[in-house]
């Protein structure tokens, strides 16, 4: 038999691990069987290969109907488990709420700076002599600007962005680490 | 009009019925039942269905298996025989499958 097909045999077994060795042992010996038999008929590679199909869609149509029953025991299950819900669940409890109040925050304190400037720099040019004009700015040493309001608005502008920007990366990286750990939920089939 | 997607639903839900029809006329080695169900294009499968159905049949005891040795130059076959069970199964099987014909028959106006 051709290595390319030793390589495939080894593979679909190596998909097939949630079965017992075993049934591992007699599935693979079957497909190897029929592999064989395909060679006598002068199939070539690639067509034994089409025929045959990926080795993960092969091993995922014998664990089909088999997974459902196997619920039984098995310690390495449980420790899977068990490592499973405890990075999960311990990594979950800062990064959720971080990253779940830092989103949202960040994007509101953006746009918010920028509005703030807006209205001190519509009060500096229309001289409207709104009160607490002087508890915005950007840089201010003593409660005293060092830039000048249009200065101040350009930089609160950058400064928006920059916040609406991190806000918006720590909304998707939240959005990442939960289908992150629900895939991998679906992938030990827990 | 997608005839091939009804085609496929007709085979999936028919290949068990098929396959115990087969292996009631004579004990089967698992390519042997694949080369069988290649001659009707209706029927024709691949290892990844045929197998795993075969091993889901086994587990409910509709079939027995066991390997055998073949001819020189090929690995051991692994022969499918249908069980008492399984036999049952299938007389049933055919009684439904009686029925359906017939619920065609007449549905076609055919029945005089």
């Amino acid at each position: 038999m051709k290595a390319e097909f030793e390589k495939y045999l080894t593979m679909v077994e190596r998909y097939l691990k949630p079965l017992p060795t075993s049934e591992r042992v007699d599935i693979v010996k079957e497909i190897k069987g029929s592999i064989l038999e395909m060679e006598q008929e002068d199939l070539s590679e690639e067509e034994i290969l089409q025929r045959l199909g990926e080795p993960k869609d092969l091993a995922k149509a014998y664990l089909g109907d088999l997974l459902i029953k196997e619920s039984d025991f098995s310690f390495t299950r449980v420790l899977t488990i068990c490592a499973f819900y405890s990075v999960a669940g311990f990594s979950g409890m800062f990064v959720i709420p971080i990253l779940g109040i830092v989103a949202p925050v960040f994007i509101v304190t953006g746009v918010l700076s920028v509005l703030c400037m807006a209205v001190k720099l519509t009060d500096h040019i229309f001289h409207l002599g709104l009160p607490y004009m002087e508890n915005i700015g950007v840089f201010s040493i003593n409660g005293v600007s060092v830039m000048n309001p249009f200065g101040e608005f350009l930089a609160a502008l950058v400064i928006g962005a920059v916040l609406c920007f991190l806000g918006q990366g720590a909304w998707k990286l939240l959005k990442f680490y939960c289908i992150k750990v629900g895939k991998t939920k679906k992938d030990l089939s827990i | 009009m997608n005839l091939d997607k009804w085609k496929s639903q007709i085979a999936r839900g028919t290949l068990e019925y098929c396959i115990l029809l087969m292996l009631r006329q004579k004990t089967c080695y698992g390519y042997e039942i694949l080369q069988e169900l290649n001659k009707y294009t209706m029927l024709a499968s691949t290892e990844s269905t045929v197998y795993p159905l075969l091993r889901r049949l086994l587990k409910e005891n509709y079939l027995e298996a066991f390997w055998k040795d073949s001819v020189e130059g090929l690995p051991p076959r692994k022969y499918y025989s249908l069980t008492s069970l399984g036999e049952e199964y299938v007389t049933l099987m055919s009684e439904e499958w009686e029925k359906l014909l017939q619920a065609i028959i007449s549905l076609k106006g055919e029945d005089q």
